[in-house]
C-alpha cells in the first residue's frame, strides 16, 4: 500500500508523501527522527488492527486510511489472501521489516507468484482441494507471468535499441549532409574536419567519400525507422501471453476470496489477521526456518537474483566473496560493514522487483538500509538504481545524510530535511532532481 | 561572436572503480579542452552546470579550474568565462556556499549560483542569460526573456528539455542565438540553435552506454551561423558482447572470455572494460572471479562484470 504520511508519534514531526514519486529521502545526519518513523510504522502495522492513536497513514482507493486500523486490516487482507503472503512477508516487502530468512520466505512468495501454501509452519492446514487448486492456478501464473516478463523487456529493449540507433542515424545524417555541404561550397579551401587544415587536392575524394557515406547513413536510417515503427506495437506473443496472466489472476482471485470467505466463516477474524502471531513467533525462534521452508529450486532463484543485483550495485566486485557473504548474512550475520549493506540494498531492490512482477499492490517502499555507509562507487550505482525503482513503484523513500543527496542530487526527486534531528526534528521539505524546461519553436 | 560551449566537467569526480585514474581523466580533459579552445579564439565561454562533482570537492580540482582558465586568459585576453551551477555544484543547504563561489572570484569568471543573472559583452552588444540549478528546478521558476537590446543574445541553463505537454518553463526558441544546455552527458542537438555538448569524459554509472560517442566541446560562430563540435581523447570505453556460458563450464567461460579480450582492436589495457557473462551460476562466477578476473582488472582502469541470467530465463 502507499504511504501517505509518516509521523514520528504522538509529539513527533510529520512526512507528507502525498505527492512523492521517484527517490524520495528523509535527509538528517544523524536518525533519531527517522527511527521514530520506522519505528511508528511498524508499530502500527504489527498491531493487526488494534492500534490506537496517531499514526502512519497510507492510501486506499476510499481515501486515505490509518495503518494498523480495522479498516486497514480489512483492505490489507484480501491483498494477502491473493498473493499467498503472510503479514510478515509483506512488511519485509514494504519496508524491511524482519531479519533476513523473513525478506528471503516474502521473496520466494512473491516468486512463486504466491504460494507459501507449501512452506508449512504459517499456513493453516487441512485446507484440501481448493488449496491444491490455488497452488497450481499460483505456478501456472507465475510461469506464464515470468514469460510475459521477459517478452516485455525484450520488446522494449529491441525498441529502445531501435529508436537509439535512428537518432544516432539522424545526427550523423545531419552531420554529414552538412560537411558536404560545406565541402561544395569551399572547394579545395575546405577544412579538413581532423586536423582543420585545407583539404587541397584531397577535396574530390573526400566529398566523394562523404557522399558515399550520406547515402549508406540514409539506407540504414530508412530501415531503422521502419524497425522503430514495427516496434512501437506491442508484439502478438507478448500481448497473447499479457491476458493469459491476466486471466490466471482473476481465476486466482476468485479461488482465493472463496477460500478466504471460507476461512473465515470457520474461524473468524479478517484474512490474513489470524496467521500472524504464530509466524512471529516461529520467526522469532529461528531467523532461519523461513528461509529453509522454501523449495531449494526458489531459494536458488532468489539468490540468484539477489546476486545479480550485487552485481550491478557494485559492477561485480564482489563476485568472488558472495557466496561467503550472502552464507552470513541468511545465517543471521547482522555486520554493518559496506558489502553486507550492498547486499541487504541488492535484496530490497529484487524483492521490489518481484513485486512488481507479481502485480503486489505496494505503491512505495522503504529502504532503511543505510546508504551512507556505502563506498562513493558503489553509491554512484546504487542511487540510479533506486531512482529507476521509484519510478517503476511509484517511490521509494530511503534515509539519507547531506552528503549521500550530495553525491548525487539528480537521482532524488524529492527531500524531507530533518534540521533538529535531536528535538522533534522539525522537517523542511525541498525539490530535487534537474530542473526541466520546455522550448518551443514558435 | 564566437563562443564555446563546456558543460557537465565533474571536476573532483572520484571514479567508479578502484584505481583512482579517472579524477586524473576529468582534470586533463579539462585542461586539454581549454588549450583547443584557446585556438578558436572565443570572446566568451560559457560552462552549463556540473563544473565540479560535488559541492564538496577539495582543493586541487578548484585550482586546476583556476590555473586552466588563467592559461586561456593569457592566450585570449579579455575571454569571459559564463559559468551556471548544475545540481552538482549547488550545497543542499542554501545559506551555505558551493566551489562556484570560489571560482566566481577569479578575474574574467561570471558565474551564477543562485538567481537568473545577466551578462553584457561588448558594451551591450551580446547579452549572455545565465540559469542556474536552482533557479529552474523552483518550484515557482521565473520566465527567462532575452535582452531587446542586444544584437546577440546567448542562453544558459542546465535543465533537462521536458517533452511537449509537460508542466515546465516554457523558452522560445527564436528569442535566443544560442541556447547552451547542461546536464545531460551525451551531446544532444535539441534545435539548430540548442545543444547540449555533453560531459569531457565517460563518466557516471555506465561509461559504456557513450562507448560509441565521441566527447568533446561545441563552438559556436553567431555571426556565421556556425556550431561545431571539436572532439577530445577521452578515456576509452569497451563493452563486450555477452560471453555466454551455456554448456560450459568456468574454464569454457574463461576460454570464451580470452578469445573474446584478444579480439579487442588495441587492447584493453587502460580502457574501461564492461564484461557481461550470461548463465553462469553464482557459484561458478565466484570462481572466475578469484581466478581468472583478477588479472583482468589489474590491466583495466574500470571493469564491470555484469551477470546475466540464462537465454529463456527470467530477467
Amino acid at each position: 500500500m502507499k504511504l501517505q504520511t509518516l509521523t514520528g508519534g504522538s509529539r513527533g514531526s510529520r512526512v507528507d508523501l502525498r505527492d512523492a514519486r521517484g527517490l524520495v529521502a528523509v535527509v538528517a545526519d544523524r536518525d533519531p527522527a527517522w527511527r521514530r518513523y520506522t519505528r511508528a510504522l511498524h508499530t502500527a502495522f504489527a498491531s493487526g488492527g488494534t492500534f490506537r492513536g496517531p499514526g502512519p497513514v497510507a492510501s486506499s482507493p476510499d481515501g486515505p486510511v490509518r495503518v494498523g486500523t480495522p479498516r486497514f486490516e480489512s483492505l490489507l487482507g484480501p491483498v494477502l489472501a491473493r498473493h499467498g503472503m503472510r503479514r510478515e512477508e509483506y512488511a519485509a516487502v514494504w519496508y524491511g521489516a524482519g531479519p533476513a530468512g523473513t525478506w528471503l520466505s516474502a521473496a520466494g512468495a512473491l516468486l512463486q507468484g504466491a504460494g507459501s501454501g507449501g512452506k508449512g509452519g504459517g499456513r493453516a492446514e487441512g485446507q484440501g482441494a481448493p488449496d491444491a487448486d490455488l497452488r497450481a492456478l499460483r505456478e501456472k501464473a507465475a510461469e506464464v507471468a515470468t514469460r510475459a516478463a521477459a517478452a516485455k523487456v525484450a520488446w522494449i529493449r529491441e525498441r529502445q535499441d531501435a529508436e537509439t540507433r535512428l537518432l544516432l542515424h539522424r545526427d550523423r545524417e545531419r552531420e554529414l549532409r552538412r560537411r558536404v555541404a560545406a565541402i561544395e561550397k569551399a572547394g579545395d579551401a575546405a577544412d579538413c574536419s581532423v586536423c582543420e587544415r585545407p583539404l587541397g587536392e584531397h577535396a574530390e575524394t573526400v566529398l566523394a567519400a562523404r557522399r558515399e557515406e550520406w547515402e549508406s547513413v540514409v539506407q540504414d536510417g530508412k530501415w531503422w525507422r521502419r524497425r522503430r515503427d514495427q516496434l512501437k506495437r506491442k508484439p502478438g506473443q507478448l500481448a497473447s501471453l499479457e491476458r493469459e496472466a491476466a486471466a490466471l489472476r482473476a481465476r486466482i482471485a476468485g479461488v482465493a476470496h472463496e477460500g478466504a470467505g471460507a476461512e473465515g466463516g470457520a474461524g473468524g477474524g479478517a484474512p490474513g489477521a489470524g496467521q500472524g502471531a504464530g509466524v512471529v513467533e516461529r520467526v522469532a525462534a529461528s531467523p532461519r526456518e523461513a528461509g529453509k521452508g522454501v523449495a531449494a529450486s526458489v531459494r536458488e532463484e532468489v539468490r540468484s537474483r539477489i546476486h545479480r543485483r550485487v552485481m550491478t550495485l557494485t559492477g561485480g566486485r564482489i563476485a568472488g566473496s558472495f557466496p561467503g557473504l550472502y552464507e552470513e548474512w541468511t545465517g543471521g550475520g547482522r555486520g554493518g560493514g559496506e558489502e553486507i549493506t550492498v547486499l541487504r540494498i541488492a535484496a530490497r531492490i529484487a524483492m521490489a522487483e518481484l513485486a512488481i512482477q507479481g502485480g503486489l499492490e505496494m505503491g512505495a517502499v522503504v529502504i532503511p538500509t543505510g546508504l551512507e555507509r556505502l563506498s562513493a562507487e558503489d553509491l554512484s550505482r546504487v542511487l540510479p538504481e533506486l531512482a529507476g525503482l521509484g519510478g517503476r513503484i511509484g517511490f521509494v523513500l530511503v534515509k539519507a545524510t547531506p552528503s549521500v543527496v550530495a553525491s548525487a542530487p539528480e537521482c532524488f526527486d524529492l527531500l524531507f530535511r530533518i534540521e533538529d534531528a535531536t528535538g522533534a526534528g522539525r522537517v523542511r521539505r525541498q525539490r530535487s532532481g534537474v530542473g526541466t524546461v520546455r522550448l518551443q519553436s514558435d | 561572436m564566437k563562443l564555446a560551449h563546456l558543460s557537465d566537467l565533474h571536476l573532483g569526480y572520484g571514479g567508479t572503480g578502484r584505481g583512482r585514474g579517472r579524477a586524473t581523466d576529468v582534470l586533463r580533459v579539462f585542461e586539454t579542452a581549454l588549450e583547443r579552445i584557446a585556438d578558436f579564439e572565443p570572446e566568451l565561454v560559457v560552462i552549463a552546470g556540473d563544473v565540479f562533482d560535488h559541492p564538496d570537492v577539495p582543493p586541487p580540482p578548484i585550482a586546476v579550474f583556476s590555473r586552466a582558465a588563467a592559461r586561456l586568459r593569457e592566450r585570449v585576453p579579455g575571454v569571459v568565462f559564463a559559468v551556471v551551477a548544475g545540481a552538482r555544484d549547488t550545497p543542499l543547504d542554501p545559506e551555505r556556499h558551493g566551489p562556484l563561489a570560489v571560482v566566481g572570484a577569479l578575474e574574467s569568471v561570471e558565474v551564477a549560483t543562485a538567481a537568473v543573472r545577466r551578462l553584457k559583452l561588448r558594451d551591450g552588444e551580446a547579452s549572455v542569460t545565465l540559469v542556474p540549478h536552482p533557479a529552474i528546478a523552483a518550484a515557482r521558476p521565473r520566465p527567462v526573456r532575452p535582452d531587446p537590446d542586444a544584437r546577440w543574445n546567448v542562453l544558459v541553463m542546465h535543465a533537462a528539455v521536458a517533452s511537449a505537454g509537460a508542466r515546465a518553463p516554457r523558452v522560445r526558441m527564436r528569442d535566443w542565438d544560442y541556447i547552451a544546455l547542461g546536464s545531460n552527458h551525451t551531446r544532444t542537438s535539441v534545435a539548430p540553435r540548442a545543444h547540449y555538448c555533453g560531459s569531457l569524459e565517460r563518466i557516471g554509472p555506465d561509461p559504456w552506454g557513450e562507448a560509441a560517442v565521441d566527447k568533446g566541446f561545441l563552438t559556436a560562430d553567431l555571426e556565421a551561423g556556425e556550431v561545431k563540435f571539436r572532439p577530445v581523447e577521452a578515456r576509452a570505453a569497451v563493452s563486450l558482447a555477452p560471453i555466454d556460458a551455456a554448456g560450459g563450464s568456468t574454464a569454457t567461460v574463461a576460454r570464451r572470455l580470452n578469445e573474446a579480450l584478444a579480439g579487442v582492436p588495441g587492447g584493453i589495457d587502460g580502457k574501461l572494460l564492461r564484461l557481461p557473462v550470461r548463465g553462469l551460476s553464482v557459484d561458478d562466477l565466484a570462481v572466475l572471479d578469484r581466478e581468472v578476473l583478477g588479472p583482468i582488472r589489474r590491466r583495466v582502469v574500470e571493469l564491470r562484470v555484469d551477470a546475466l541470467p540464462a537465454r529463456g530465463a527470467a530477467p
